[in-house]
């Protein structure tokens, strides 16, 4: 397949559907945590200001939304995480986790949290260590001991349960720290740096299990530098730079290209190719054209991924960390039936749309189609079976949550295509659900 | 796999309801089994000796039998007797199964005492096996067996078998207490699941490993170095002293360590995030670190002080100086001096009334100080210089330093006698030993001189209506003289008087005698010497206890090593708050002139807070009194278990206060 790149439409002419209408049910609620003017500037032992790691930074964390803390090393996402714990005071500002203070017990009892590197005790065990957090949430013996299998199994470490800690590889100690965080079924993951250490099949994984998680309806904040494995998982992200937030907003917002259209086609000889190029110019009159031709690659994640499964066929012997396996089953939740499940469908996020149906460039203003535009009524079909869209504009610098849109109307293409149906209902995902209830995790874009 | 591995798989089966039950199923089999058996031999008809023949298969059959023919006529004897010449290997058995059997029939034992001995076995070995702790019984008995059985069969190296022997039976019942402390600690909340948590560090850690390790070698040694010449009552006390005494030190400095180890390096390494981001209170932390680090300690000295009895008993048996056999002299009449002594004296719990100094006249007195203070003035010439105020407090400074050297020279007077001098001394509050009537003891230390090792001095003794005696004695350590109970009168008072000389001769000793602080006393058994040493115990464990919660307190503030020195200063201080006060008796806070010494009134003010802070802990010397044999009474025991409690309450708080301000993410220590 071929993808084509050219250049925006010179009149932005495309009926491309507004933000939604309606508030993300993503985003109801009130929110789990809020960071208002937060400030966090640290002294050295005659109290002078040494560093300032968090400037005036203020944002919301939403129920049921895989929120990304991003930014490079020194930025203050692992400060900001360590004041909604607690480990951490604000020099000023205010945070409040489920509408309490960070040092509220009431509130640990619902958070689960990875740190950076896994601070185990090395003198225990893996099943020890589960038993000992887990004892810590005050939880039954029966159901401790249930979930702990069930853990040991999800990292893969079940045959090195019986090993002390502290010879485990880096991997090993990092499964067994998202294990910890797992063990309270927390209804809030914090995951700082969660996939360091991991080999591609635990990345995998664990991106995996966040997105799971998230349709759990958990509440998850990743917080990495990895940008490749954030933005496979999360609904809206923060960027911090020097201790201030910088970007905010949701992905697709923040990362579509809005002067560019991509076209993946199958193999197409120079011919074709040229002849599309010279459509392209006719049609914008010369100021378009085709900017780049390229055969797609595939990653080198799905090649390595590959490679491991088919080694695990054969069953080739290894000594580390075997491959883990299903999410323990505690983590899935009960399944749904019955109006339940209708409702869960009903307000199911546009990230389990299949990418085909995606546009790219999903959060542009709605703009007049041309008088005499083009025939969009093909392009206007494929973007009007996308589903409802989160993201809003992107605004710099903004701290407000992203808000509904002030206007309620759909697009109404000019060449009399089909109204855009309410972004709320997506036939074609409720109808693959139905059919298959087992969807394979990690379907997004 | 790695031995750590299997040991950690080999422990997860030896806890598995399934093992347990398997393994109750086969003991209770067993047992059932051997008392079964065991009542079939006792109950035989025939209480001869079983000969081979005997056990051989019987010569008549009943009707129908294998050996009967139809009409039930019995088969021939030839043909039903074994052949022993053909059932050889068989024969060798049966004769040993004949001679064990008729070893049995023959001790006369009783069937219900054996029977309670395998129900008790039995019991015993369902609780090792309920506790989880199967397995690990099983490999120490296998470790004796390799180990001890073949080294006790050489008297070269019998030594080394009882001490191995030792050190498997310490492991094993501290492997026990561990585990039922676990168990105990499996109570829901976090503040048991930490505790639990410090029970598994200490023993898998190297820095309280090696500590546990040292103590069970050690103790295991220690009758080793006993010296067997010296008379029982010696070699009894040393060995409770070092023992007693050495297992204190040593799980006093793993305490310290550990317990600051156990808090400092969780914040240094950030281990402590993990646990803290749970749903546990603050108090909790510090509580369940405390609950684990006492219960160590607790485990430790049960262990020990076990042991301790244990062989101090048995060396209570073993022959003492002048016997030919246990409880038997020499000339055998009646029992030696160090029997006496050591079952009056050591092994005892004895009550002490020390000698009363003669009420002074204060009116003399008074007297007597402003002439000596009157005295003092005329050589000082210095004060008309000085203002009437000052004056008057320095003329009252003199006064009390007068007052107080006075009375200690009275003091002093009271315990000396010149050489052909006498002095007569009381002892009161004996009213209650008077109608026991058991033996009282006049132990008394004389000094002389230098005590040279080689003067012999001879003191006469008068009692009332008595007649006197002499004893003739080395200087420089304790005597004793039996004394019946009526030497106490009806107002509870003893009297003795006190000649400096050989009252029969009339010789003089060469020096004045002076009997020092505390060497004066008559003593009379108030208790068990038993209950003494559990008490002894208890109190060992209490001061624990609150070094526990001080190191602790340290160590949520303060980095690795300046905690460990702030708890082992404290520890020093408090164990030798007795020693600094009385030096500080002797510490010159003044020069010459009477002028006040800045550095050195420094150091004692601050000697006499910090040792005064400490002296109900100093006071108490639990290792001191019981190998002197003295009551450490239950009044003593309740006293310094409510003063160290409240001291280590105080210290939670403070602990508690400190550690919720900390903001844990913050390391300030190397």
């Amino acid at each position: 397949m071929t993808p084509i790149t050219s250049a925006p439409f010179a009149s932005a002419a495309l009926p491309i559907p507004t933000t939604p209408t309606t508030v993300p049910a993503a985003r109801t609620g009130d929110p789990v945590v809020v960071v208002q003017q937060v400030n966090r500037t640290f002294k050295d032992f005659w109290m002078r200001d040494v560093a300032r790691a968090v400037n005036s930074l203020s944002f919301e964390i939403y129920p049921r939304e895989v929120f990304g803390l991003l930014g490079p090393n020194g930025s203050g996402k692992s400060t900001t995480i360590k004041m909604m714990l607690g480990l951490l005071k604000p020099t000023s500002g205010r945070i409040s986790v489920f509408g309490k203070e960070p040092t509220d017990v009431a509130v640990k009892k619902r958070i689960g949290y990875l740190p950076e590197e896994s601070y185990m005790y090395g003198f225990l065990n893996a099943r020890e260590t589960l038993d000992y957090y887990a004892k810590l949430f005050e939880i039954d013996s029966r159901t401790r001991a249930r979930r702990i299998d069930e853990l040991l199994d999800m990292i893969g470490l079940t045959g090195a349960q019986f090993r002390p800690v502290r010879e485990y590889s880096k991997g090993m100690q990092r499964r067994i720290g998202i294990a910890q965080a797992l063990i309270n079924d927390p209804d809030f993951l914090i995951l700082d740096e969660p996939t360091t250490g991991l080999d591609p099949i635990g990345t995998r994984q664990v991106k995996e299990l966040i997105i799971q998680l998230g349709k759990r309806g958990k509440t998850v904040l990743l917080s990495s530098h990895l940008l490749a494995d954030v933005e496979d998982c999360v609904d809206r992200l923060v960027i911090l730079y020097g201790g201030q937030k910088r970007a905010e907003g949701a992905c697709d917002d923040l990362l579509v290209s809005r002067d560019r259209t991509s076209i993946e086609t199958d193999l197409l000889d120079e011919g074709t190719v040229a002849e599309v190029d010279r459509v392209i110019r006719a049609r914008s009159g010369g100021e378009q054209a085709i900017l780049k031709v390229s055969k797609p690659r595939q990653s080198l994640e799905a090649l390595f991924l590959d490679i491991v499964e088919r080694a695990k066929a054969e069953q080739v012997a290894t000594s580390g960390a075997t491959s883990g396996g299903e999410t323990a089953a505690f983590l899935q939740g009960a399944p749904k039936e019955g109006e339940a499940l209708i409702a869960d469908l009903l307000t199911v996020r546009e990230t389990n749309v299949p990418a085909a149906l995606v546009p790219s460039a999903a959060s542009q203003p709605a703009a007049a189609p041309p008088a005499n535009g083009p025939d969009t009524s093909v392009i206007t079909d494929l973007l009007s079976a996308r589903g409802p869209d989160e993201g809003s504009e992107y605004r710099p610098g903004s701290s407000a949550p992203p808000s509904a849109p002030s206007s309620m109307s759909s697009p109404t293409p000019a060449n009399g295509a089909p109204e855009v149906r309410p972004p709320a209902v997506d036939d074609s995902v409720i109808g693959s659900l139905l059919d298959s209830p087992d969807r394979p995790a990690g379907e997004r874009p | 796999m790695k031995m750590r591995e299997r040991l950690a798989r080999l422990d997860y089966v030896q806890r598995s309801r399934a093992f347990k039950v398997i393994a109750s199923v086969i003991v209770g089999v067993l047992a059932i089994g051997a008392f079964l058996a065991y009542s079939v031999a006792i109950n035989a008809p025939s209480s001869a000796a079983i000969t081979l023949d005997d056990v051989s298969p019987p010569a008549q059959v009943t009707p129908g039998g294998a050996g009967a023919d139809a009409d039930g006529n019995p088969a021939s004897a030839e043909g039903s007797r074994a052949d022993p010449a053909a059932n050889l290997p068989q024969a060798t058995t049966l004769s040993a199964t004949a001679k064990l059997v008729n070893e049995v029939l023959s001790a006369k034992q009783d069937a219900s005492g054996v029977g309670a001995t395998i129900a008790i076995s039995a019991a015993f070995a369902l609780g090792i096996i309920w506790l989880g702790l199967g397995l690990t019984a099983l490999a120490l008995g296998a470790v004796a067996a390799a180990v001890v059985w073949p080294l006790s069969l050489f008297p070269s190296t019998r030594g080394p078998a009882l001490m191995v022997g030792g050190v498997v039976v310490l492991a094993g019942c501290f492997s026990v207490l561990m585990r039922l402390l676990a168990m105990l600690f499996s109570l829901p909340g976090a503040t048991f699941a930490i505790a639990k948590n410090v029970l598994a560090e200490a023993v898998r850690m190297k820095i309280s490993l090696v500590f546990i390790v040292l103590l069970i070698f050690g103790l295991a040694a220690l009758p080793a170095i006993l010296d067997p010449e010296q008379p029982l009552r010696y070699r009894v006390q040393s060995f409770l002293q070092y023992a007693t005494a050495g297992s204190f030190w040593i799980v006093a400095v793993l305490v310290l360590t550990f317990a600051v180890a156990s808090v400092c390096f969780e914040q240094r390494d950030k281990v402590i995030w993990q646990t803290m981001t749970k749903p546990v209170r603050h108090w909790q932390y510090v509580l369940g670190k405390w609950i684990g680090i006492s219960g160590l300690a607790l485990a430790l000295m049960a262990v020990c002080g076990s042991a301790i009895f244990i062989f101090t008993e048995y060396l209570r048996d073993q022959k003492a100086s002048g016997e030919s056999a246990p409880y038997v002299s020499e000339n055998q009449k009646g029992v030696s001096d160090d029997r006496v002594v050591l079952e009056t004296q050591v092994l005892v719990a004895r009550r002490t009334a020390a000698a009363e100094p003669p009420e002074v006249d204060e009116e003399q007195f008074g007297k007597n100080v402003d002439a000596r203070v009157e005295a003092e003035l005329e050589m000082i010439s210095q004060l008309d210089d000085d203002t009437v105020e000052i004056r008057d407090q320095k003329i009252q400074e003199i006064k009390q330093k007068v007052a107080e050297g006075l009375r200690s020279s009275v003091q002093s007077q009271y315990r000396s006698i010149e050489p052909g001098a006498r002095e007569d001394y009381l002892f009161t509050g004996l009213k209650g030993v008077r109608d026991t009537n058991r033996p009282l003891f006049l132990r008394y230390k004389v000094d002389a001189g230098s005590n040279a090792p080689d003067s012999i001095y001879t003191l006469t003794f008068q009692f009332p209506n008595d007649y006197p005696f002499t004893e003739t004695i080395g200087l420089g350590q304790f005597n004793t003289i039996r004394l019946l109970p009526g030497v106490v009168d009806a107002d509870g008072n003893v009297a003795v008087r006190i000649i400096n000389g050989n009252f029969r001769t009339g010789e003089a000793n060469a020096e004045t005698i002076m009997f020092p602080p505390g060497a004066l006393e008559i003593s009379y058994p108030a208790g068990s010497y038993r209950m003494n040493f559990l008490r002894v115990m208890a109190v060992l464990w209490v001061k624990l206890a609150f070094l526990a919660m001080l190191a602790i307190a340290a160590a949520t503030f303060l980095s690795f090593p300046v905690a460990c020195l702030v708890s082992f200063v404290t520890f020093l201080s408090a164990e030798g708050s007795r020693f600094i006060l009385s030096s500080l008796e002797m510490y010159a806070t003044e020069d010459r002139d009477g002028k006040m010494l800045l550095i050195p009134t420094i150091i004692a003010k601050v000697a006499q807070g910090v040792a005064g802070t400490f002296q109900i802990y100093g006071d108490l010397r639990p290792t001191a009194r019981l190998v002197d044999g003295q009551l450490l009474p239950w009044s003593s025991v309740f006293m310094a278990t409510t003063v160290l409690a409240l001291a280590t309450f105080a210290l939670f708080l403070a602990a508690w206060a400190i550690f919720r301000k900390r903001e844990l993410a913050m390391y300030s220590g190397a």
